[in-house]
């Protein structure tokens, strides 16, 4: 990528999204290799699409053009795009640009009429769609002396700034909680791009004394946001953002209740995907998105369709930490190869107490909002006593009806590592199954290539 | 032995004498990590707090069964000393969510280690009013399970005595680096922070005497002029003086730190006129911060650039231990700003024990060399 426009990083990904529509367009088209190969499928993209065509990773394409795949990549694509338009929208009319921390939602910076931009979301999708991911991001950043064990989904994002291939801040919104590396770069990249950085405080407990103070802090943050927006927090505007948010929360929540239907019927390289739509929670992309995620599963559970290969053996797993982002493929490769289903994990598992935000007056919004904040996947598990984390996966596994628990952990993610081991033994105490503990990066799949992934899947399947 | 004698060669955990004392005539030790909890409560109620370190540790096995390769090695050989039963000596333990690592040892601990009493006190990770209320809240539960579990005795008027004795070693430690700012200073680093660091592991009130018999020892002498250049030390924890001592052994003196076993411990008071409570809690809580609390990055560029002018220095150390993010993050943020503000500052990436110490040792030396070159 080169250095210097804002919009190129959004722009890029906008002509991946049309070429993918393109594609998907052939409906006789089910894998490159079945029409030829690469060059052959090269051959029929109009030309704005081949510089394009030629940085996607090629199985990607494979795993999206799988009739199983191909309903939801297109809610996917249709999405994303929609969401870039209303970035460069938001941008050619100058409002501000917030960058925000992932485990929240986007309604109050909408009602405020500001651009939010999540912050984690610009290297994820990048690392799920290119051969060569968020590297240049994260080698950017890297550059100026930042450890390689911060989190990459900061670290992408800090070096596409630097680069300036994305549009500088002016207003960084943060839960301040027990996750020190996004702490650090929000604190590097306000300090670096002399943006005010807005906090709300997470505490430590997940009890009612810490959710009032957490409800305190967001009134706050909501405060400072409406002097740097200008415009004052609007009861009716937020509830028309609030209410979409609503959908698609209920959609979200549905497909969770579906996920626990044998055999699974939600394809695993939907799960990367969900989180970077719960993190455009409030915008209609996102409820597009998770309608088509609902439907799709739905209607393969009335049908009693499988989304493994006839023949084999569901393997249901549930995965204790969360996915990479680096190789979609990989999780279709799962489903293919071992039949094994991915059921759950911290970075998608709303529990079922979230519920949907009560549209009454403010205060039962921003209620309602703090509250879904403090039940978020990630917040809710990393945020206090291991407890926590351990007895929802414990739930997890017993309700989900898993075969296994996948704890590929982040090497970022130091508070995780720090229990993995009381969460594998609780499993397998009170739930009997056994764990697979494995390292992976979130975003970078040069710290543990795709083909490592592989043969240590297939090691444990075996001994499964 | 002398007062100077005593405190340099304090020896750590139950062959400190003091403690073996205090647990054998007075009554409990509790332990806790971070500067973010009030040692004063502690001490008050009658209790000797005892900062818990891990100085001496050359292995992490025990703790590695729980932690990972990718977690910090000050938690994972803390743990392993209270795994193999180093901290079987302490009645109870007061952790603190200061990072997110040390953090997670307390569900470990309460279920490996089984210290009798365990509390948590937790920090808002940013300085607001509200944020004060919710530590205010903290330490008065802290104060009173102490008082709950072990039943102790524990008034204000106990409180308001304490905050002196404490103070009082803050004014002493004040005077040690001021000493230490002179062309010649009396005491080595290393020395120095031994002296400093010794009042986390005696009673506060017996650490002042020797302290003011060490700081009388030390102005009367000559004073250290064989030195290649002045160093600061800064970054993530560090209580062995090891890692100091290595540093002169290449010839550079230090003469101030802004460590949290340091300088960031030491150098805020309590007031002693309101309510005491509050006051420890106003002073915890606005104390010189820890990298762990956002939005506070320019006051700890100030505080180092501060110290780095008092002392004149000729370059900061910065020592990040491997897989520490808070100081990971600022670590190259305060090396680029105080670069450019004219101080010489090399970041160097350890583990919190001392090993890999030739690779140290060499860009040490270079660091020395690049000062007297300038």
């Amino acid at each position: 990528m080169k250095e210097g426009k804002e919009r190129e990083l959004l722009n890029t990904w906008k002509t991946t999204m049309d070429l993918a529509k393109f594609v998907l367009g052939y409906e006789d088209l089910t894998s490159l290799d079945q029409w030829g190969g690469r060059e052959a499928v090269r051959e029929i993209l109009p030309d704005e699409f081949r510089e394009n065509f030629d940085m996607i990773q090629p199985d990607l394409m494979d795993t999206i053009l799988q009739p199983k795949n191909r309903r939801v990549a297109l809610a996917y694509s249709d999405s994303l795009s929609e969401y870039i338009e209303f970035v460069n929208r938001k941008l050619d009319e100058r409002k501000k640009v917030a960058y925000y921390y992932f485990p929240m939602s986007t309604e109050i910076m909408l009602a405020l009429d500001m651009l939010p931009i999540c912050y984690e979301l610009l290297g994820g999708i990048s690392a799920a769609q290119y051969i060569h991911g968020c590297e240049d991001g994260i080698d950017r950043i890297q550059s100026e002396g930042y450890p390689d064990h911060l989190c990459a989904s900061q670290k992408a994002t800090s070096g596409y700034l630097l680069m300036g291939i994305v549009p500088k801040p002016d207003v960084l919104l943060k839960q301040a909680w027990g996750c020190d590396p996004s702490n650090r770069m929000y604190e590097w990249a306000s300090v670096t791009f002399d943006a005010p950085l807005i906090t709300f405080e997470m505490p430590y407990y997940y009890n009612e004394r810490a959710f009032r103070f957490l409800v305190g802090t967001v009134k706050r943050m909501i405060e400072q946001l409406e002097k740097i927006s200008g415009n004052s927090l609007d009861e009716e505007k937020l509830r028309e953002w609030v209410k979409i948010g609503n959908q698609a929360t209920e959609y979200l929540l549905k497909i969770q209740e579906l996920r626990k239907e044998v055999p699974c019927p939600d394809p695993a390289w939907h799960r990367p995907i969900d989180t970077a739509y719960s993190l455009l929670i409030g915008r209609p992309e996102a409820a597009s998105y998770f309608k088509a995620v609902y439907e799709d599963a739905k209607k393969r559970v009335e049908k009693g369709e499988s989304i493994i290969p006839e023949g084999k053996k569901e393997i249901r797993c549930a995965w204790g930490w969360a996915w990479n982002a680096y190789s979609l493929p990989f999780f279709n490769w799962l489903e293919e190869e071992h039949g094994a289903t991915y059921l759950e994990c911290s970075l998608t598992y709303f529990p079922p107490f979230t519920g949907l935000v009560d549209t009454t007056s403010l205060d039962t919004m921003i209620e309602g909002l703090a509250w879904r904040w403090f039940c978020w996947p990630m917040n809710r598990q990393s945020m206090s006593f291991s407890d926590i984390w351990v007895n929802d996966f414990v739930r997890i596994c017993k309700e989900f009806k898993a075969d296994c628990l996948m704890l590929g952990g982040h090497m970022a993610c130091k508070h995780f590592w720090a229990l993995n081991k009381l969460l594998s033994d609780a499993v397998k105490e009170e739930v009997g199954i056994p764990t697979l503990r494995f390292e992976q990066d979130i975003y970078d799949r040069r710290f543990t290539p795709v083909s490592e992934l592989k043969r240590i899947m297939n090691t444990f399947f075996a001994m499964l | 032995m002398g007062a100077l004698e005593e405190l340099l060669k304090l020896p750590a955990r139950l062959d400190n004498p003091y403690v073996k004392e205090w647990r054998e005539n007075v009554g409990y030790v509790i332990g806790y990590v971070c500067t973010y909890v009030p040692e004063e409560i502690i001490f008050a109620a009658g209790m000797l707090p005892y900062r818990v370190e891990a100085r001496g540790c050359n292995t992490t096995e025990l703790a590695d069964v729980y932690f990972h390769r990718f977690n910090c090695t000050y938690p994972r050989c803390i743990l392993q000393l209270g795994l193999s039963g180093d901290y079987d000596f302490l009645d109870g333990f007061c952790l603190l969510n200061g990072c997110e690592q040390i953090r997670r040892m307390y569900e470990i601990w309460s279920k490996y280690v089984k210290t009798k009493f365990l509390a948590m006190v937790t920090v808002p990770h940013t300085i607001t009013e509200e944020g004060y209320k919710w530590y205010r809240d903290e330490i008065l539960n802290f104060k009173e399970s102490l008082k709950g579990y072990f039943a102790a005795k524990l008034t204000d008027d106990d409180l308001r005595k304490t905050i002196k004795v404490y103070n009082e070693s803050r004014r002493l430690i004040a005077r040690l680096y001021d000493l230490r700012k002179s062309e010649k200073p009396p005491i080595s680093g290393t020395d120095a922070f031994k002296l400093i660091t010794a009042a986390f592991w005696m009673p506060r009130d017996k650490y002042n005497h020797l302290l003011k018999g060490a700081l009388d020892e030390i102005s009367q002498r000559e004073g250290v002029s064989n030195y290649r250049a002045r160093v600061m030390i800064g970054g993530s924890a560090c209580d062995d003086p090891s890692f100091i001592e290595l540093v002169e052994g290449r010839g550079g003196l230090v003469v101030t730190d802004s460590l949290c076993f340091g300088s960031r411990h030491f150098f805020n008071s309590v007031k002693e006129e309101s309510d005491p409570l509050e006051a420890i809690a106003k002073r915890y809580y606005h104390h010189n911060p820890c990298p762990r609390m956002l939005k506070e990055y320019g006051n700890r560029l100030q505080f180092t650039e501060k110290l780095a002018k008092e002392a004149k220095v000729d370059g900061i150390i910065i020592q990040r231990i491997s897989f520490c993010d808070n100081h990971g993050v600022d670590s190259p943020m305060l090396a680029k700003d105080l670069e450019a503000k004219g101080i010489p500052v090399l970041v160097l990436e350890k583990e919190y024990m001392l090993s890999d110490i030739g690779r140290l040792k060499t860009r040490i030396e270079a660091f020395l060399e690049r000062i007297e070159e300038r």
